[in-house]
């Protein structure tokens, strides 16, 4: 797909752009929605990288089952482990139930 | 197929320390490993003797509490990671993965040997941990007490479990790519053998669990020089989080422990009754079920640790899940038995061993998957009989089944008559010995980690001693006769269990390249009713 | 085993053993993917716990140095991919340069973060040793200031092996006649060095850019 220099130095302008893009919008106060634009951007950079930088279009389907498996073996990770810190005062608290 | 003595086969295929430290021949790699790990048996098991000595007599009195901690900790630390983990995958796995989907060697054979090398550097450091006095935070290396207050060796031991840890991702990384890129025409995944199934899901969890190891063993290393504060709660740290890490990885490790164990049954099983496996799709999914349901239960180690009772809940309902899939395994080896005709050799002898002994270890795992039940036995030797039973009882039994099926293959020699199944038989009685008694001594209370007990469970620990004097001396038995086998043991023909499998049709021992022609699969494995 | 000779097959061999490193650094990369995932439930348990303090700790990493450093490895990754397709046209002299490229903007990159280093040492904001002595920082700051080292200096580390390893590449490039036949081994090197760009992706907000403001 994208094979040649000039498309390259055009994905490493995007990518520097929301660098800085993300940069900037840190410096503003947008309450709540800083988290979750800086992790959309950060996304939005993977995924650039996976699909162009690392070809996973062109890779085996087998390559592209093990990228998404280990995104699976990471939110389990997190997730389940998470599973405990949310629900740890749940017995002694009832007020911080969902 | 005649076998030709003076052929060259891969033992012989040169000579020196060049032609065995820079081979990259699968198969004499695993030769290496094959004696590194017995090496750290015998330490591992040299430490089980003292703990096994000290427990005789209800007062503390051989060794210190300090020197006793010491001492299950190293039991521990060398028998996990440098006898168990390895085992099967990096003996048995390394000589018979190419053979078996008939291929010259893996996909990356200098990745192999860097793997070995990377074990004993991890080896060497764990050595050099014990040769300083060793540690006293137990296999676990639970924070505070190790990131906090322990002294002595805690950093090279956990240098060591690092670097070793980075053998195993290597190892498992070469299997996956091997068990895809290079199999036979006509090998189709249906037709892979059991064996093959059974790596290929311990390899995943190779890739996935061990690097959760080695980050938090480094961050128990870094709180431990630099006083970050990750586990310490004085300064805002989270002990439990330390448990979270260190069982994402070590739950998973002991599938990876039993895993390759029950590949080995499943190639024994239908070779001595002469059948095919009963119920070949669900063996290889359910191990795949077991590798992937093992990441989903660690929690069931912390359940009285803090954690939260509704996390709890959860890991203990996977917990029961992941023993379904362990029950078809054995339900499906039973099953293959059935109408068969049954041969008692040394291997069958240990897969009989196996059978048995993971069931019990296996249906006390589900006592401690529950919750209430865990409150009462967590902590006590009830825990320490059941690992054990599994470990010792389940994986030692079946490394030894498969180094006796496979070893004409590996060395071109029989075994003797009698000694093999003399051992068996002292190991199966021994281990029983040991093992059971440990059973009753948690549930009437008796803690794990403790070196003097109340007088009334002395009886008890005296049968466990007494069994374990048993059992030593039957894992004795095959250093001799194996070592006299390889040298002066009868020759063996290239296939004398007449099994089936592809490692079977070429030469016992194996040509450098395995095969002299890339082999065509063209039936289905265990095709045992057709040649009865 | 048996080969035959024909160009048919030897370019099947190439696909082969292209397809086999890139499966085998593809699943290296999933493993690397689960030691930074240790790391960052670390550090996802702490903020979760300590708001505030991870804020505070964010505020004290300097934005401007952060930023350029992100983009310096992004541009190193557009180096390595024009290396990557100039070895692929054969042009060696191109590659190469590019590649040199490529180690010398991973050297700016671990020299800008020494800097940073450097900075947080003079301040006391480092563990161990005097931790912050003059002020009263909020509980958990020391766990963020000491998930900071570790995370990035887990990161630099496996920059540096990248940058040997890409030395080494060179190194052995050089001396060969065609650049061409070589590509098997920069394509897979290429996905550990684009891995690394895309682990510091996450790295940056996570310690410049989440909680600036609390």
């Amino acid at each position: 797909m994208v094979s040649s220099p000039k498309n390259f130095l055009f994905l490493f302008l995007g990518l520097a752009g929301l660098t800085l893009a993300t940069s900037g919008i840190a410096l503003i106060n947008l309450g709540g929605m800083n988290f979750p634009i800086a992790i959309l951007i950060a996304c939005l950079q993977a995924s650039i990288i996976i699909y162009y930088y690392m070809h996973i279009q062109s890779a085996e389907i087998l390559v592209k089952i093990f990228a998404v498996g280990t995104l699976l073996w990471l939110s389990i990770l997190i997730l389940l482990t998470f599973n405990d810190y949310f629900s740890r005062y749940w017995t002694t608290n009832p007020s911080l139930w969902p | 197929m005649n076998e030709h003595p003076d052929k060259e086969n891969y033992l012989m295929a040169g000579y020196g320390w060049r032609s065995w430290f820079l081979t990259t021949d699968h198969k004499r790699i695993a030769i290496l490993y094959m004696l590194s790990i017995t090496f750290f048996f015998a330490i591992g098991a040299f430490f089980a003797l003292l703990i096994r000595l000290e427990l005789l007599t209800p007062a503390g009195d051989f060794v210190s509490s300090a020197t006793y901690n010491r001492l299950f900790t190293m039991h521990g630390i060398i028998m996990v990671w440098f006898f168990l983990i390895p085992s099967i995958p990096s003996v048995l796995g390394n000589f018979l993965i190419p053979l078996m989907i008939g291929a010259d060697d893996l996909s990356f054979p200098r990745l192999n040997l860097a793997s070995w090398y990377i074990f004993m550097l991890g080896g060497i450091f764990t050595l050099i941990s014990i040769l300083f006095g060793g540690l006293d935070t137990g296999w676990t290396f639970y924070t505070p007490y190790s990131s906090s207050y322990a002294s002595g060796q805690v950093l090279n031991a956990g240098l060591g479990i690092i670097i070793s840890g980075f053998s195993s991702i290597l190892t498992g990384l070469n299997f996956i790519v091997t068990i895809h890129k290079k199999r036979a025409p006509g090998l189709t995944w249906g037709r892979l053998p059991l064996f093959i199934w059974a790596h290929y899901a311990t390899s995943l969890i190779f890739v996935l669990a061990t690097p959760v190891l080695a980050v938090t063993l480094l961050l128990m290393i870094v709180e431990r020089t630099l006083h970050i504060g990750i586990f310490d709660p004085s300064l805002g740290g989270d002990p439990v989080l330390f448990q979270h890490l260190f069982w994402f990885y070590s739950h998973p490790a002991v599938y990876i422990m039993i895993l390759p164990a029950m590949g080995v049954v499943s190639e024994i099983v239908p070779c001595f009754s002469r059948r095919k496996i009963f119920g070949y799709k669900m063996m290889a999914c359910a191990s795949l079920a077991i590798a992937t349901l093992g990441f989903l239960v660690w929690g069931h180690h912390m359940f009285v640790s803090g954690q939260s009772v509704y996390a709890g809940i959860i890991f203990s309902l996977f917990s029961f899940l992941v023993a379904i899939p362990s029950g078809i395994k054995v339900f499906n080896w039973v099953a293959t038995m059935f109408r068969g005709t049954i041969t008692f050799s040394t291997p069958m002898i240990y897969a009989f061993g196996f059978i048995g002994l993971f069931t019990i270890g296996g249906l006390t795992g589900l006592f401690l998957a529950a919750l209430g039940m865990d409150i009462h036995v967590q902590d006590t030797y009830f825990v320490v009989a059941h690992f054990h039973y599994i470990m010792v009882g389940g994986a030692i039994m079946g490394y030894l089944g498969g180094i006796h099926f496979w070893w004409p293959k590996i060395c071109g020699r029989l075994y003797p008559k009698g000694w093999p199944g003399l051992s068996a038989l002292l190991i199966f009685i021994g281990f029983n010995l040991t093992f059971f008694p440990q059973f009753l001594l948690g549930y009437m209370g008796m803690p794990r980690r403790y070196h003097f007990y109340p007088e009334e469970f002395q009886a008890l620990h005296v049968l466990s001693s007494a069994g374990a004097s048993i059992l030593g001396v039957g894992y004795i038995f095959p250093f001799f006769y194996l070592a006299w086998s390889f040298f002066r043991g009868p020759r063996a023909e290239p296939n004398p269990w007449r099994a089936t499998g592809l490692e079977w049709k070429t030469e016992s021992p194996p040509p450098v390249h395995n095969f002299d022609q890339t082999p065509i699969v063209t039936e289905d494995p265990y095709s045992y009713e057709e040649k009865p | 085993m048996t080969s035959s000779a024909s160009l048919e097959d030897s370019a099947l061999m190439a696909e082969n053993r292209k397809r086999t490193a890139e499966l085998g650094m593809w699943i290296f990369l999933a493993s690397e993917a689960l030691l930074f995932g240790g790391l960052f439930l670390a550090y996802f348990v702490y903020r979760y716990s300590f708001p505030q303090a991870f804020a505070a700790g964010v505020r004290e990493n300097d934005l401007i140095l952060g930023t350029i450093n992100t983009i310096i490895l992004m541009l190193s990754a557009l180096f390595m991919t024009l290396g990557i397709l100039a070895a692929e046209n054969d042009n060696k002299k191109s590659s190469l340069s590019c590649l040199i490229m490529t180690a010398f903007l991973g050297l700016t990159f671990l020299g800008i973060k020494s800097l940073e280093y450097s900075h947080k040492f003079q301040h006391h904001l480092y563990p161990g040793g005097v931790f912050m002595p003059e002020k009263n920082w909020p509980v958990g700051e020391r766990i963020f200031f000491g998930l900071y080292f570790v995370m990035t200096g887990v990161h630099a580390l496996h920059l540096l092996v990248g940058i040997g390893i890409l030395a080494w590449l060179i190194f052995v490039l050089s001396h060969k006649p065609r650049v061409r036949d070589s590509t098997v081994w920069l394509y897979t090197f290429g996905l550990y060095w684009h891995y690394i760009d895309l682990i510091w992706i996450f790295l940056f907000p996570s310690l410049y850019l989440l909680g600036r403001f609390g």
